[in-house]
């Protein structure tokens, strides 16, 4: 979430180059999406993770997939991607929320009368927005000429619980006319592979991890709740600064999870085994609540 | 209680048939004030000859007007009537012989004839001290912090806080004289039964079951008119014993209402702000102009009946757990002087602070949950209490 022109679309499409290549099965998955959605592919080489960015017009049904005969959705052919939507408080609510379902199950049903089908969905959501009208919303230094009331509405388009479901929301600010300078001045070729090293790492250690505890899965967004605090091995002085820090920001059950399961993902980035109070204190900053945006702060205080 | 009901809307279509003929006839404040005088109901008022009224109290209507009156007044009330529009049961109307209206009001030249207010409890408008806090509809929240420290104190001062309740300022300064179990009035520059803004209806059906009231001398269903506001403005200062402006910028409305309480010899005192922003702007205008320059609530202490309690105040300016906190650690305070300079993003606050990003996560962590630092609009924003230090 960001002011227009802050980097949120580019950011996004480098995600897509820092995410390690797919598996033998997730290829022959992917390609087999391909065959039968009959859409040309676009990925450099096979290993490559799919990453649509359908625009913000779309509708519920090219989204989720439908039609006589039926046909795949971008939630499925982004299946072991990313889904990628730009501007997202110009899709339509109801397109939106229609999401939840696939985000939860990682396949998505259809049913109409003379068909049923199940397609994978499996895919990683990105959106990117603005917090309100003009955009100024979250800088500093500039002016947000939107009502609240209109900031509210801007935002009303992203319901309550699909905000919940994203574990993290990054804030971008416009950067200062020195960085600038600077990103003109340094290729970052080398920083991505750096990156791109790191999260495979990361990855590879997760995999490993779950493996030990004998699990089929290997994300920590994946790991049951019962389960949780045995990965994140945090002391006693952790456990307490977490507990104190959500009943401080009234997190909501899903909300207190993700942030432990983004402390351990930080955590892992940092080659670490047990998970610090600074990994969680990062994972707090990717939570930036909407009302905090829309109304001036809490009443209660 | 249906009696009640049914004889307070009586009063209702009355105070507006009243208000209707008394604008169709271009009846002055003044003689419509006379004419309420004279007749001590609006019931008698149907009926009343001119010729009857005490002498001394002439009003300067001519006889024909005076009739032309009449007239319309009957005429507006039996169309009230049949239209039956339902109103809320909680709106009563106060006519300005009555002996619970704002003594303060009367003082002036432009007191209403009537007022219309959702609540009952007119007697809070004639307590022993008024204060109103008014400001900027955008705050900053540095702004916010001082309504919110202010409005606080005055209601522990036993003061009753006046504001307008338009979003911003007047918002913040209404929720949290209701969260301090304050008594609070919004006085509306819309008609009652049209609350402007309609964000805020939630809040003032809260304010006049809390004790408090919502006034205005618009028809019930008159909508916000641009005109209206500055009216507005001048019976919020007209209402109190001192008008203060926490926070406003350039070109703001809270002039207007400053140069009427000046007018009217009330105190008015401004909130300073940092001469770098241009958020403070108005404040900054009115004190070169004469305003009072406004610390702490204790600069008020000759207006309030009670003083406000200087250990109700320390704690409320080291709030939260920050009392039991008394040393901060170096990092911890050049985190808080950045911040108390400007609010600011977690990147820009390590270019600023020189410290590396992890350790400012967790340095801001621990002031967040400490009360000393809030993250509005997602930048990180020092708190009253870190200020102190």
């Amino acid at each position: 979430m960001g002011a227009p022109g802050c980097g949120k679309t580019s950011l996004a499409s480098a995600l897509a180059e820092i995410l390690p290549p797919m598996t033998r099965e997730e290829v022959l998955q992917v390609l087999l999406i391909e065959q039968v959605s009959d859409i040309p592919t676009y990925r450099r080489d096979l290993a490559e993770r799919p990453f649509r960015r359908p625009h913000h017009s779309i509708t519920a049904s090219a989204l989720l997939g439908g039609g006589v005969p039926p046909k795949m959705g971008e939630c499925t052919l982004a299946h072991c991607g990313v889904l990628f939507l730009d501007e997202l408080t110009e899709v339509k609510p109801q397109a939106l929320d229609a999401l939840r379902e696939p985000m939860e199950l990682k396949k998505i049903h259809l049913a109409r009368s003379s068909w049923r089908v199940t397609y994978p969905s499996d895919f990683l959501l990105m959106a990117a927005c603005n917090p309100c009208r003009c955009g100024e919303r979250l800088e500093a230094d500039a002016e947000c000429r939107c009502t609240e009331y209109s900031v509210e509405r801007h935002l009303d388009r992203i319901s309550g619980p699909l905000y919940d479901r994203f574990d993290l929301v990054a804030q971008l600010n416009r950067v200062k006319a020195p960085t600038l300078q600077a990103s003109l001045d340094q290729s970052d070729v080398t920083r991505t592979i750096s990156i791109q090293a790191k999260v495979r790492a990361a990855w590879e250690k997760q995999k490993e991890r779950c493996a030990d505890f004998g699990e089929d899965f290997f994300f920590n967004s994946q790991i049951p709740i019962d389960q949780l605090m045995p990965f994140m091995q945090m002391n006693k002085n952790c456990q307490k600064f977490i507990s104190e820090l959500a009943e401080e920001m009234r997190f909501s059950f899903r909300a207190f999870h993700s942030v432990l399961r983004v402390a351990r993902t930080i955590a892992d980035l940092r080659a670490a085994e047990a998970v610090e109070e600074v990994d969680l204190a990062l994972a707090l900053e990717y939570r930036l609540a909407l009302p905090s945006i829309m109304s001036e702060r809490s009443y209660t205080g | 209680m249906s009696a009640l009901i049914s004889e307070n809307k009586e009063e209702l279509l009355l105070a507006q048939a009243f208000l209707l003929a008394a604008n169709k006839c271009r009846i002055s404040l003044r003689d419509r004030r006379k004419l309420i005088t004279n007749a001590r109901n609006l019931q008698n008022l149907i009926q009343m000859r001119q010729a009857e009224t005490e002498e001394g109290s002439q009003t300067s209507l001519r006889e024909d007007l005076f009739i032309n009156f009449q007239i319309s007044y009957r005429e507006n009330f039996k169309q009230l009537q049949s239209e039956n529009k339902k109103y809320p049961a909680d709106l009563t109307v106060i006519l300005c012989n009555d002996q619970a209206f704002p003594q303060r009001l009367k003082e002036i030249d432009s007191c209403p004839s009537l007022l219309f207010g959702q609540g009952g409890n007119w007697e809070i408008l004639n307590s022993s001290s008024l204060v109103a806090v008014v400001g900027s509809r955008t705050p900053s929240h540095y702004g916010m912090e001082v309504t919110r420290c202010l409005t606080r104190d005055l209601v522990d001062a036993e003061a009753v806080v006046v504001s307008g309740g338009a979003v911003g300022i007047d918002t913040l300064a209404h929720r949290h004289s209701l969260a301090a179990e304050g008594r609070t009035c919004a006085v509306l520059g819309s008609g009652l039964n049209r609350p402007y803004p309609h964000s805020n209806k939630n809040l003032f059906s809260e304010i006049s079951s809390k004790g408090g009231l919502v006034i205005s001398e618009f028809l019930l269903d008159e909508p916000p008119k641009k005109q209206n506001f500055p009216q507005r403005n001048r019976l919020i200062a007209a209402l109190v014993d001192a008008l203060i402006v926490t926070e406003a910028g350039e070109k703001s409305g809270t002039l207007i209402t400053a140069d009427f309480a000046a007018d009217y010899g009330r105190e008015v005192f401004a909130v300073p702000g940092s001469v770098f922003s241009g958020r403070s702007r108005s404040c900054h205008q009115l004190i070169k102009e004469g305003a009072s320059l406004l610390q702490s609530a204790s600069d008020l202490e000759f207006i309030l009946k009670r003083k406000p309690d200087p250990a109700l105040s320390t704690e409320e300016n080291t709030a939260g757990g920050a009392s039991s906190k008394t040393s901060l650690s170096t990092e911890e305070k050049i985190v808080l002087e950045c911040l108390c300079i400007a609010p600011s993003s977690l990147t820009e606050l390590s270019r600023r602070s020189q410290l590396p990003v992890e350790q400012l996560a967790l340095l801001l962590a621990h002031l967040q949950k400490d009360g000393f630092v809030d993250r509005a609009r997602g930048l990180y924003t020092a708190c009253a209490p870190a200020y102190s230090f």
